[in-house]
């Protein structure tokens, strides 16, 4: 099995599982605009670097792990996910902070390898800006240790959960109408969207909407989306760099 | 000096080897075990079931002193807790010799009162330094309470002005109990100090620590104490050195309590420093070093 991921280079690492097997796992640390993308259903976090469990898994996560997962052939259950790092004034960053160079830096800055990840990805919406992502790669162009993968979802994170319709058909009751081209859309428009149809949906937990049309939308639609095809990009360059 | 502690089966502690240096600082969220590390120093600390990780067998603390190992219990060192209560050190006290604080500091005055005159005088003049609203710090009998007495402390602009230690703030009292532990005329070779940081301003307990680590290093006369100090307090990290500091916390696995140093060693280190401009309090509130809740 190592054989296998031999050309994924720094990512394969070997850890010791409970079982008395070794196995590869790949550490990722996800940062996301607000806690509707980052954060599942149990919102009380680990402490940094502790290991995150399925409970506390938001869409993000489940996105980044199914796409390692289709683009590298490394199992979806050795992706881990850690707890993300917080503000120097140990606040958890809103999406904010994630725009701010000094802010994003010093998330992205473990001073050892024991507990730094193989990986971050930041999720930072569009909004209807251009120019977000290259700004926010030139910031941390130099000197930033970590691999790290720069989203931005257009016009925001929604439009991903929403830009299959298949997927949301299996999840949301009544199934709503399929909205128009997704990247077209104006800011909120497609947050406004997921909103509606989860009010309007019997028995549906936002939380749980939300994490299953992530785990549920086809990899392949969500490729017709310029932003997601990049994510996709860079997260295989990263990840066999 | 004690330059290592050897822990297995104690309280949450259930297998931690530690290194001391002259001046440490434990620095952890509440109940990872900063407490239970510093109890493992007594020489009269118990061993048996009452003691023991989830109560079972008994522990075992050894620790290594001028490249001696020796089992705690037949260790020779005086050790000494501060946890100073701010109401307990303004009480008057009966008038006796004290010659060592006592755990929360109620006997202040009395030991204050035992140094000589010199030792009053230099814990005075450093005390009115940093605190300088106050030119003089005396004890005077209580009048309600025959037999006792008291610390009072003179008005640095109205001599004729002297306050009762209720008058006095909760950080000028702690900052005077805790500048006294270098006279004190029975000296201990370890102290240990919970929460230096209560009640004083940030400049303050820049200069307590200057002040600790100076007495820990030498630097203020013959008298050595190696200085351990526990806290929750970001802004006294400031005023520690990187490899001064432990960061205490609990194992998300097992409850177990780690204890981990600042990675200096790393490639990656000065790099880190440099993106929080120097701030190690900074860097440990962001979960990067270890010693934090979850939240």
């Amino acid at each position: 099995m190592k054989d296998r991921w031999a050309g994924f280079g720094f990512l394969v690492r070997l850890a010791a599982f409970p079982a008395d097997s070794r196995q590869v796992s790949v550490r990722v640390v996800v940062y996301a605009e607000g806690p509707a993308d980052s954060v599942g259903e149990q919102s009380w976090l680990p402490p940094p670097g502790e290991a995150l469990e399925e409970s506390h898994l938001g869409p993000a996560h489940h996105l980044v792990r199914r796409a390692i997962a289709h683009g590298t052939g490394v199992p979806q259950n050795a992706v881990r996910f850690l707890s993300p790092l917080r503000l120097r004034t140990g606040r958890h960053p809103r999406g904010s902070d994630l725009l701010v160079e000094r802010s994003l830096r010093r998330l992205l800055t473990w001073p050892g390898p024991e507990r730094r990840p193989d990986l971050a990805v930041v999720f930072v919406d569009d909004d209807g800006t251009s120019g977000r992502k290259q700004l926010l790669e030139s910031y941390i162009e130099e000197g930033i240790s970590v691999r790290v993968v720069v989203a931005v979802p257009a016009p925001e994170f929604e439009g991903w959960l929403i830009a299959d319709h298949g997927a949301v058909a299996k999840v949301l009751e009544p199934i709503p109408a399929q909205p128009p081209a997704i990247e077209a859309l104006q800011p909120g428009q497609a947050k406004q969207f997921l909103a509606e149809w989860i009010s309007q949906s019997r028995n549906a937990v936002p939380s749980e909407v939300r994490s299953s049309l992530a785990n549920l939308s086809s990899l392949s639609v969500l490729d017709g989306l310029g932003a997601f095809q990049a994510f996709r990009r860079d997260l295989l360059r990263a990840l066999t760099g | 000096m004690i330059s290592r502690a050897i822990i297995r089966n104690f309280r949450c502690l259930a297998s931690v080897d530690v290194d001391f240096e002259p001046l440490t600082i434990l620095v952890g969220p509440n109940a990872s075990g900063k407490s239970s590390l510093i109890s493992t120093l007594r020489p009269d600390i118990a061993l048996d079931g009452t003691n023991a990780w989830r109560n079972k067998g008994s522990a075992v603390i050894e620790v290594i002193s001028e490249g001696r190992r020796t089992p705690i219990r037949s260790a020779s060192h005086a050790f000494q807790l501060l946890h100073l209560d701010v109401e307990k050190i303004r009480y008057p006290n009966v008038v006796q010799e004290a010659r060592r604080l006592d755990e929360t500091g109620t006997n202040l005055t009395n030991v204050f009162a035992t140094l000589t005159r010199e030792e009053q005088n230099a814990l005075v003049a450093h005390f009115t330094k940093l605190v300088p609203m106050y030119r003089d710090v005396a004890t005077r009998p209580s009048p309600q309470n025959p037999g006792n007495h008291r610390l009072v402390f003179q008005d640095r602009w109205s001599p004729e002005l002297w306050y009762e230690p209720t008058q006095v703030s909760d950080g000028s009292m702690l900052m005077l109990a805790l500048l006294l532990v270098e006279h004190q005329p029975q000296p201990v070779d370890v102290i240990a100090i919970e929460e230096p940081e209560r009640g004083l301003h940030p400049y303050l307990l820049g200069k307590l620590i200057e002040s600790l680590r100076d007495l820990a290093l030498g630097r203020l006369g013959p008298k050595t104490i190696q200085v351990i100090l526990a806290t929750h307090s970001a802004e006294l990290l400031e005023f520690a050195l990187p490899h001064e500091v432990r960061f205490v916390s609990r194992r998300e696995s097992d409850g177990t309590t780690q204890v981990e140093r600042a990675p200096t060693e790393s490639a990656d280190w000065a790099k880190s420093v440099r993106e929080y401009e120097g701030s190690l309090g900074g860097l440990w509130l962001s979960g990067a070093l270890g010693g934090v809740p979850g939240g």
